[in-house]
């Protein structure tokens, strides 16, 4: 019961921080999704930060599984691809589609690794 | 602060809440289905997470006429955060040298996967009568 606290107060803080970041991003850009790129390769680099430094339990379950989970978003990744298909916007579509996930490895590449060494 | 403040206080508190839920949701979910290293369980949350908010997006909003803190909640709040990034890149940075042909899958799963679940959501939408009201 107390872990599941844990895990819905991490995530309902990473969700509205990721909110608040979206609003700001479609004021730079209503139609190329910035912000959800930023959200998923920041939170990518923090959660393999947090891996890699080896928390204590219910740290993890608070900042890992909820902060992290929570702010990053697979769903809206995969919508926001679709949307851009939609428009006809391919070649955006498909940078956006394989660069998030390959600057979202890369990211926890080097968060793991800094986790590691600190 | 003014009406603006409490009306964004309000969309904030419903996206939180929503949040707070999904995320729950995707740690239960992980717990019930034991595999190994939790790639089915992520794979599982992430798939349906896709389809859910194509459906909430799509759906919910131009059908139903919901006030937008309510599709806030729903779909940026619980359905957001229900679906994780973070979890699936570092399962996949963490499963490469041990098991590389598995994690390849388990990206592949995640993301061509993902997209069809929400073309499914969307043919979905479809089907369901997207232009009546």
């Amino acid at each position: 019961m107390t872990t599941m606290i844990w895990v819905g107060l991490g995530a309902g803080l990473g969700a509205a921080c990721r909110y608040g970041i979206t609003v700001l991003g479609k004021l730079v850009s209503p139609t190329i999704p910035y912000a959800t790129i930023l959200i998923n390769v920041i939170g990518s680099l923090l959660a393999g930060y947090l891996t890699g430094s080896q928390l204590p339990e219910t740290w993890a379950l608070f900042l890992l599984t909820g902060v992290c989970g929570g702010f990053t978003t697979f769903s809206t990744f995969s919508v926001d691809t679709f949307v851009l298909v939609r428009n006809h916007r391919y070649l955006l579509a498909g940078w956006y589609w394989l660069g998030t996930v390959a600057l979202g490895v890369l990211a926890v590449v080097c968060g793991l690794w800094l986790g590691m060494h600190s | 602060m003014n009406n603006n403040g409490w009306y964004r206080l309000g969309q904030v508190s419903a996206v939180f809440c929503g949040g707070a839920l999904g995320g729950i949701a995707r740690y239960e979910i992980g717990n019930w289905i034991h595999s190994a290293n939790g790639l089915l369980g992520t794979s599982v949350v992430n798939l349906a997470g896709c389809f859910l908010l194509t459906f909430t997006i799509y759906s919910l909003d131009l059908r139903f006429d919901l006030p937008e803190w309510q599709i806030l909640g729903l779909g940026t709040g619980f359905v957001g955060a229900f679906t994780t990034f973070s979890t699936f890149t570092v399962q996949y940075v963490q499963g490469i040298s041990s098991n590389p042909l598995g994690s390849l899958i388990f990206l592949l799963v995640n993301l061509i996967g993902g997209m069809l679940c929400v073309l499914l959501g969307y043919l979905a939408v479809t089907a369901f009568g997207r232009r009546q009201r």
